[in-house]
């Protein structure tokens, strides 16, 4: 269904989700909703909220966060989660990866222009060194 | 919750949501019901309650299958954290492209003090260059020259001694696939594994006289045989580091 660009988006946000939730909770616990809505803000992170709550059950199984219910002014409780130790180490270590990532990921497409320089430099020994062998 | 739970369109979506999860274990079943119950009971506080509003929340939502279908993702996404393992193995790869690609301008001054003509031409024919720049580096590192080449400088140094890895030098530096780095690492190797196979000759050779002058007395013909092996290998490898270079490169300089 989903071609090009959506398609590239899907599989980026897949790998990345998890950890910006991890992020957002780092300060303080938040719940469902609250999530979402600082998710939305960034554009292009979450197409459809309803499916951060599969997400975030996977992190509750997973041990990287824990759950409490809390009253809310109004209305029903509300399910807060919050960072488990586990948690705080998957998204340090995935901060420290991502900036690995990152800048990688930046040199190649960036070196696109740059790598064109180098070459012509590199290529000439060939036709030089075989025209003056020949001759 | 009854508030929104009333609303037709909220109480549709659930009712919805709840047969679409029927394959869930029962407790996460309604767990995920009640979690978006509560979701859109909060994004309604914040958005209104009107139609719109609603159709609003519900359309953010995504569809109550496409919410399942998350669900079950569990085994594949359970990767979740492996993500960042994911991301982690794959970036030495994603490193050595770069590395590859950066190190041609770092490496031309440095350990190219054979092939020089490398770096004179390279100002001159800019012309030249354009069409042999195309069929490079994106299809394939090999080609005939690059397969004379590494054919010239393994199996050529034993078959033809010293004309075999000449030939493989000039192939490898003639190659219009190869970068400068791997034209260069080439030559290093070309030129180590002889002078290896030398000090490793000649630490042998240490070792065993100074054994043999302890041992003499005892076994005379001992030191008489190790010798023989080691000493062939000296003239045809010191040979071969030496000649490549010269004509080879010094040859092309000049004119």
């Amino acid at each position: 269904m989903e071609l090009g660009e959506a398609r590239v988006l899907t599989q980026l946000r897949r790998g990345v989700l998890e950890s910006c939730v991890l992020a957002l909770l780092r300060e303080e616990p938040r719940y469902g909703f609250d999530i979402v809505r600082e998710l939305s803000e960034a554009d292009g992170l979450l197409t459809s909220e309803g499916t951060i709550y599969p997400l975030l059950s996977r992190l509750r199984k997973e041990g990287l966060v824990v759950t409490t219910w809390q009253p809310s002014d109004a209305g029903p409780p509300r399910r807060y989660y919050a960072l488990t130790g586990d948690g705080r180490t998957a998204l340090d270590r995935f901060l420290q990866d991502w900036r690995r990532f990152r800048d990688s990921v930046d040199r190649v497409l960036g070196s696109g222009s740059g790598r064109s320089e180098p070459r012509p430099a590199e290529i000439p020994l060939a036709p030089a060194t075989v025209a003056e062998r020949r001759h | 919750m009854p508030v929104t739970s009333d609303h037709p369109l909220v109480a549709d979506y659930l009712r919805r949501l709840d047969e679409a999860a029927a394959g869930l274990p029962a407790g996460r079943r309604g767990e995920l019901v009640e979690e978006i119950r509560g979701h859109v009971a909060d994004a309604l506080l914040a958005a209104g309650d009107d139609e719109p509003a609603v159709r609003g929340v519900l359309d953010r939502l995504g569809s109550p299958e496409e919410i399942v279908a998350a669900e079950r993702e569990d085994p594949a996404a359970n990767g979740g954290v492996a993500p960042a393992g994911g991301i982690l193995a794959g970036t030495p790869g994603v490193a050595g492209v770069g590395s590859s690609a950066l190190p041609i301008p770092g490496t031309i001054p440095g350990p190219i003090p054979g092939p020089v003509p490398g770096a004179i031409p390279g100002s001159v024919p800019g012309a030249g260059a354009a069409p042999f720049s195309g069929p490079g580096r994106a299809e394939s590192v090999w080609g005939p020259v690059e397969i004379f080449a590494v054919l010239g400088l393994t199996v050529g140094m034993f078959v033809v001694p010293v004309v075999g890895p000449i030939v493989g030098l000039v192939c490898a530096w003639v190659s219009t696939r190869w970068t400068r780095r791997e034209k260069v690492i080439a030559t290093a190797w070309t030129a180590l594994a002889p002078l290896v196979m030398v000090l490793a000759a000649g630490f042998l050779f240490a070792v065993r006289s100074e054994s043999s002058s302890v041992v003499e007395p005892v076994v005379v013909e001992q030191p008489a045989e190790p010798f023989g092996p080691p000493e062939p290998v000296d003239p045809v490898d010191s040979s071969a580091p030496a000649d490549p270079s010269d004509p080879a490169q010094s040859g092309e300089v000049a004119p």
